[in-house]
C-alpha cells in the first residue's frame, strides 16, 4: 500500500475523533475521541517515517510515536483522575452539565 | 573577544533564573527570610548581568572598531526545511549600549523597588516578574534574527501587561493591564506581517529563509528590487515593523494605554514605560536602519507620525494634575522626538536620545514614586507643594533630571534634543523643526509646572500628612541620585562638532548604525541611480549656532512663565483662567482631546449600541460589552450563535430571533463549555481552508 | 491474486474505521470504551505494516493495555452502567457531522493533491535497536522531558484524588 492509503485512513480516523471530541456528552467519551485524533496523529507519523526519502529521519517518526504514547499515558491518568474528582464532587460527569469555569 | 563569547549568553538567563526561582519559591523565601532578603535575590540577578554588561563593554571598546561586531549562535533552535531559525546573539556597540540602559538603570531600579515596595504583600511577585522583564528585554536587544527579537518582544509585552495590573484587586488597574496588551497586539499583527513578508520574498529571491540581520542587510538590495501589489516591498515591510513600533512605542493612534499604563508601581513606570521597554520600537528601527534607508516614504510618513505624537501629547501633559500622568504623557512625546531623528534619517541621534532620555525620564519618575510614598500614596499635585524642605535630594535629583529634560545647556538632553532638531531641520523640513522647536518649550513649561507645583511653594496637603512626609530610606533614594548625575553628564557622549566635540557616540555607532546623509528622499535617489556621487559637505555652523540659541531661550522662557504663573504670581494664574476660551482650551487638554471619549463614541460605542439591542434579552451580554476585546469576542460569538440557533434550537419564536441570535451566541461563548470553542474553531478553521483552496490557488 | 499486506491493510482499516464509528457513536460508554481496544489493535496492526515493530509492541503494551484499560476503569466508577444512557450525542451533533466530513474531504483532497516526494521503501528492519540508540543519543533531552512529564502527572493524578477524598 502507498503512502496516501494510509493518509486517507489516518484522516477517518482524524476525523472520527473530532467528532466524538466535539459532540459526546460524557467527558471519558471525550477522552475516548482525544486518544483517536492521537492515534490518527501518530499513524501519520509512522506512515511517514516509512515513505521518507531521507533516510536519516527515517526513525524519527517512529521515535514520535513513541512520544506520543506516552504523552497519552500521562494525559490519560491526568484526566481520568479529574474525571473521578468531579464526578464525587458534582455526582455528575456530563461536560455539557459542568459549566463552573463558566468565565 | 572570547570573553565577549562566553560571556554575554548568560546577561539574559541570569535575570530568567532569577525570575524562575522568585516565581518558583519568591513565597516560601519571603515567609522564612523576610523582605530584604527577598529583595536581594531579586536584585542578584539584574546587578550581576550589569556587571557582565559593563565589563563587556570595556572590552569591546578595546576591539578595532571594524571588529565591533560579534554573533553569538548558541545553538539552532527549529529547523523546517528551509527555515532555520538559530539561538544566536548579536553583540555590537548598539545592542551593547541597550545592554548598558537595561541592566545599569534596571539595576537601580530594582535596588529602588526594594524601597518602594516596602511591605506591599506580593513583594516576591513583583521582583520575579521585573527579572523576567529584564531577560525579555535582553532578548529582543541580543537577538540575532527577527524570530529571537519578536520573542523578545513579546515577552516585555506580557511583563508590561503583569505589570501594570500588579494590584489587580483594583478593577481600574487590572482594564489598564488588558488595554495595554489589546493595543499591542494590533501592533504586534503589524510587526508578524512584516516578518512573513520577509521570509516570503526572501525565500522566492534566494530560496533560503534569511531572518538574520545579517543576511537580511546583505540580500537588502536585491530586495529593494520587489514589489508587493504594485508597492515596493521594502516602503511595505517598513511600515508593518513601524505598526509595530506605534504599538510598542506608543505612537499616534496606538499610545492611548500609556498614560493608563501608570496604574503599575512607580518602579515598573520607570522601568518599563519610561527606559526601556517603550523605546524598543526605536531600537528596531535603528537595528534596521539599512531597511529604512530604503524606504524613504515610510521614513517620511514617521516624521510626521512622530512631529504630531510630539506636540499633541505634549500639549495634553500641561493640563494634567496627576504626577505620573504628566510623566506619561511626557514620555510619549519624548519618544516622538526619538521617531522624528528616526524619520529624518539621523538614526544615530534617536539612539542617543534614547540614552539620555532613559537616564532623565528614569530618574523623574523614580523621584515622582518617592513624592507618592512619601505622601501616602497621593499623586494629584494639587495636594502637593513646598517638599523640597522634606525631601532634598529627591528634590534635587527631580530638578536636576527636569533640567535635563528641558534641554539646558550642556545637560544630555541639550546635546540629544539639538541635534534631533537640528537634523530634522536640514534633512527633514523647517515645518518639522518648528513642531520639535514648539515642544521643547511646552516641556520646559509643563516639567517645571511640576516641579513648582511639587517642591516649591506653600504646601497643599493636609497637616497630618504634611507632618509624616519625610525623605525617604537610603536605597530609594541613592538610585535616584545616581540616575540624575548620570542625567546631567551623559550629553559629553556626543558632544557635536560646532560645539568643538567630535560626535563620538555617533561615531561608536557607526559600524552597525549609518545615518542617511542628505534628506532620505534625495539619499534614496542617490542609491538607486547608483552615482557615488554623495552632496559635498556645506558648513552650516552659523545655522546651527542659531537655531541652538533660540531654543535655548525659548525653553527658558517657558521656564520662566511656568515660574511666574506657579510661584510669582499665583494670582495672575487664576485670573487669567477666568477667560472663558482659556477655560475651554483647559478643559479639552485636561481631558486629552477627548481621545478616550472618540475612541469610546466612534468605535466602540455603536458597536456596543448594536449589541444592546440584539442582546437585549440576555444579561449576560450587559455584564460583559466593556472593551474592544469584548467587541471581538462577540462577533465571532454572534456568527457562531446563528448556526447554534438555527440548527439546535430549532423552534426559535419569530420576533425575538434576531435580538436573541445575538446574545445566545455570546452566551455560548462563555458559558464554559469547551466543546462549543473546539467546535466553532473548528468551523472558522475549515471557511478558511475552503476560502483559501478555492479562491486564493 | 491479491498481495497479503495489501490484504491485511484493507483488513485493518475495516477493523478500525468500523471500530472507530462505534467508538464514536455508540450511546453505550462501556461498548465504546471496549471498542476503542480493537482500534487501537488495529492501529498496531498498521504499525507492523510499516515496518515499526517495537512501536507496535509498545501500541498494545502501553496503550491497549495501560490507557484503554484507565479508560474503561474510568466508564464503571462513573456511569450506571446496568442503565446506559440512551442518546450519548449531545446537541451539537448534525453539526459536527457535517463539519467533520467537510473536514475529512478537505483533508482527503489536501493528500490526494500533494506531491509527496516519497520513495517506494526498501525492505523491513528491526527497529528496536535503532530507536534505543537515538533515544539515548539525539533525543535523551525530550526523553527525559517525557519522563519527567509522565512522573508528574502520576504524582498530579494522586494528588488530585487525595484532595477530593479529604473535601
Amino acid at each position: 500500500m502507498n503512502l496516501e492509503g494510509y493518509l486517507a485512513v489516518s484522516a477517518a480516523l482524524f476525523t472520527l475523533g473530532i467528532i466524538a471530541f466535539i459532540s459526546r456528552r460524557n467527558s471519558i467519551a471525550i477522552l475516548m475521541g482525544v486518544e483517536l485524533v492521537l492515534n490518527a496523529a501518530a499513524l501519520n507519523f509512522v506512515a511517514f517515517s516509512r515513505f521518507s526519502v531521507s533516510p536519516a529521519s527515517r526513525m524519527e517518526g517512529q521515535i514520535f510515536a513513541v512520544f506520543i504514547i506516552l504523552m497519552a499515558a500521562a494525559e490519560a491518568v491526568v484526566a481520568l483522575a479529574i474525571a473521578l474528582t468531579v464526578y464525587r464532587e458534582f455526582k455528575e460527569i456530563r461536560a455539557d452539565r459542568l459549566t463552573q469555569l463558566n468565565g | 573577544m572570547n570573553y565577549i563569547t562566553s560571556v554575554i549568553p548568560w546577561v539574559p538567563i541570569l535575570p530568567l533564573m532569577g525570575a524562575v526561582i522568585l516565581g518558583l519559591f519568591g513565597k516560601r523565601i519571603y515567609k522564612r527570610f523576610g523582605e530584604d532578603i527577598t529583595g536581594i535575590v531579586g536584585c542578584a540577578a539584574p546587578i550581576l548581568a550589569a556587571v557582565l554588561a559593563f565589563t563587556s563593554f570595556f572590552v569591546l571598546l578595546g576591539l578595532d572598531p571594524a571588529d565591533r561586531l560579534i554573533r553569538i549562535e548558541m545553538m539552532d533552535w527549529f529547523s523546517v526545511a528551509d527555515l532555520n531559525i538559530a539561538w544566536s546573539f548579536r553583540y555590537d556597540p548598539l545592542s551593547a549600549m541597550m545592554l548598558l540602559i537595561i541592566t545599569g538603570i534596571g539595576s537601580l531600579i530594582h535596588i529602588y523597588g526594594m524601597g518602594y515596595m516596602h511591605d506591599d504583600r506580593s513583594f516576591w511577585r513583583f521582583f520575579s516578574y521585573m527579572n523576567l522583564f529584564v531577560a525579555a528585554m535582553l532578548m529582543l536587544v541580543l537577538g540575532d534574527n527577527l524570530i529571537i527579537m519578536f520573542l523578545g518582544w513579546e515577552g516585555v509585552g506580557l511583563c508590561s501587561y503583569l505589570l501594570i495590573g500588579f494590584w489587580f484587586d483594583e478593577e481600574a488597574n487590572a482594564i489598564a493591564g488588558k488595554k495595554a496588551f489589546i493595543t499591542n497586539r494590533i501592533g504586534d499583527l503589524g510587526f508578524l506581517a512584516g516578518i512573513f513578508l520577509v521570509v516570503l520574498y526572501s525565500y522566492q529571491l534566494f530560496g533560503t529563509v534569511t531572518l538574520s540581520f545579517h543576511d537580511l542587510q546583505s540580500g537588502i538590495e536585491e530586495l529593494s528590487k520587489q514589489h508587493v501589489i504594485g508597492f515596493p516591498l521594502l516602503e511595505v515591510v517598513g511600515l508593518c515593523f513601524f505598526i509595530g513600533a506605534m504599538g510598542k512605542s506608543a505612537q499616534i493612534p496606538l499610545y492611548v494605554w500609556l498614560p493608563d499604563a501608570m496604574a503599575g508601581p512607580t518602579p515598573v513606570s520607570a522601568l518599563i514605560h519610561a527606559a526601556t521597554m517603550v523605546t524598543a520600537g526605536v531600537y528596531m528601527m535603528g537595528r534596521m536602519y539599512f531597511l529604512y534607508t530604503l524606504a524613504p516614504y515610510i521614513l517620511g510618513f514617521v516624521a510626521v507620525v512622530a512631529a504630531l505624537t510630539c506636540l499633541i501629547s505634549a500639549t495634553i501633559g500641561m493640563a494634567q494634575f496627576d504626577i505620573k500622568k504628566v510623566l506619561a504623557y511626557s514620555t510619549v512625546s519624548q519618544l516622538g522626538y526619538m521617531f522624528l531623528a528616526m524619520g529624518v534619517g539621523a538614526f544615530s541621534a534617536g539612539i542617543f536620545h534614547l540614552l539620555t532620555h532613559a537616564a532623565f525620564k528614569a530618574a523623574l519618575f523614580m523621584g515622582s514614586g518617592s513624592v507618592i510614598v512619601a505622601l501616602h500614596h497621593k499623586q494629584d499635585m494639587r495636594e502637593m507643594g513646598g517638599l523640597l524642605k522634606k525631601m532634598p535630594i529627591t528634590g534635587l535629583s527631580f530638578i536636576a533630571a527636569t533640567m535635563a529634560i528641558m534641554g539646558f545647556p550642556l545637560t544630555s538632553g541639550f546635546f540629544s534634543k539639538d541635534e534631533i532638531l537640528w537634523k530634522a531641520f536640514i534633512q527633514g523640513s523647517p515645518l518639522l523643526w518648528l513642531v520639535g522647536f514648539l515642544t521643547a518649550g511646552i516641556t520646559s513649561f509643563y516639567m517645571w509646572r511640576l516641579v513648582f507645583m511639587t517642591f516649591f511653594g506653600e504646601t497643599r496637603a493636609d497637616k497630618h500628612t504634611w507632618e509624616h512626609c519625610e525623605e525617604q530610606p537610603k536605597r530609594t533614594v541613592v538610585p535616584i541620585a545616581i540616575l540624575a548625575v548620570a542625567a546631567l553628564t551623559i550629553g559629553f557622549l556626543n558632544v557635536p562638532h560646532f560645539l568643538g566635540g567630535h560626535s563620538n557616540f555617533t561615531g561608536f555607532l557607526d559600524p552597525v548604525v549609518h545615518d542617511i546623509q542628505g534628506k532620505p528622499m534625495e539619499n534614496y535617489e542617490l542609491i538607486t541611480s547608483a552615482s557615488a556621487h554623495v552632496g559635498e559637505y556645506e558648513d552650516h555652523t552659523a545655522m546651527e549656532w542659531g537655531l541652538m540659541i533660540a531654543s535655548v531661550l525659548w525653553t527658558l522662557l517657558t521656564a520662566y512663565i511656568a515660574y511666574y504663573f506657579y510661584i510669582k504670581k499665583p494670582e495672575k494664574r487664576l485670573a487669567l483662567m477666568q477667560i472663558l476660551t482659556l477655560q475651554w482650551i483647559f478643559k479639552i487638554l485636561e481631558n486629552k482631546y477627548y481621545v478616550d471619549e472618540l475612541y469610546e463614541a466612534v468605535v466602540i460605542g455603536p458597536i456596543r449600541k448594536l449589541f444592546l439591542f440584539l442582546g437585549a434579552f440576555d444579561a449576560m451580554v450587559v455584564d460583559g460589552l466593556v472593551n474592544l476585546a469584548g467587541f471581538l469576542g462577540r462577533a465571532v460569538g454572534k456568527f457562531i450563535g446563528i448556526f447554534d440557533n438555527e440548527i439546535v434550537d430549532g423552534a426559535v419564536n419569530g420576533t425575538a430571533w434576531t435580538a436573541q441570535t445575538g446574545g445566545k451566541g455570546v452566551g455560548l461563548l462563555q458559558s464554559g463549555r469547551i466543546q462549543t470553542v473546539i467546535g466553532s474553531s473548528l468551523i472558522l478553521f475549515l471557511m478558511v481552508a475552503f476560502v483559501v483552496i478555492f479562491f486564493l490557488t | 491474486m491479491i498481495e497479503l499486506p495489501l490484504l491485511f491493510f484493507y483488513l485493518f482499516t475495516i477493523l478500525v474505521l468500523g471500530v472507530g464509528l462505534v467508538v464514536t457513536f455508540s450511546a453505550n460508554l462501556l461498548r465504546s470504551a471496549f471498542a476503542l481496544f480493537f482500534v487501537l489493535f488495529g492501529v498496531a496492526g498498521f504499525y507492523v505494516l510499516l515496518g515499526g515493530d517495537f512501536i507496535a509492541i509498545v501500541q498494545i503494551l502501553v496503550y491497549a493495555g495501560g490507557v484503554n484499560v484507565l479508560l474503561i476503569f474510568g466508564t464503571m466508577l462513573t456511569t450506571d452502567v446496568a442503565n446506559p444512557v440512551k442518546s450519548n450525542l449531545s446537541f451539537q451533533g448534525i453539526l459536527t457531522a457535517v463539519g467533520a466530513i467537510a473536514l475529512f474531504l478537505l483533508l482527503y483532497g489536501v493528500i490526494r493533491s500533494a506531491n509527496w516526494g516519497v520513495i517506494t521503501p526498501d525492505k523491513m528492519e528491526p527497529t528496536t535497536r535503532l530507536l534505543g540508540r537515538m533515544l539515548l543519543k539525539e533525543y535523551v533531552l525530550p526523553f527525559e522531558v517525557i519522563s519527567f512529564l509522565l512522573l508528574s502527572a502520576l504524582i498530579g493524578a494522586l494528588v488530585l484524588v487525595i484532595k477530593g477524598d479529604r473535601t
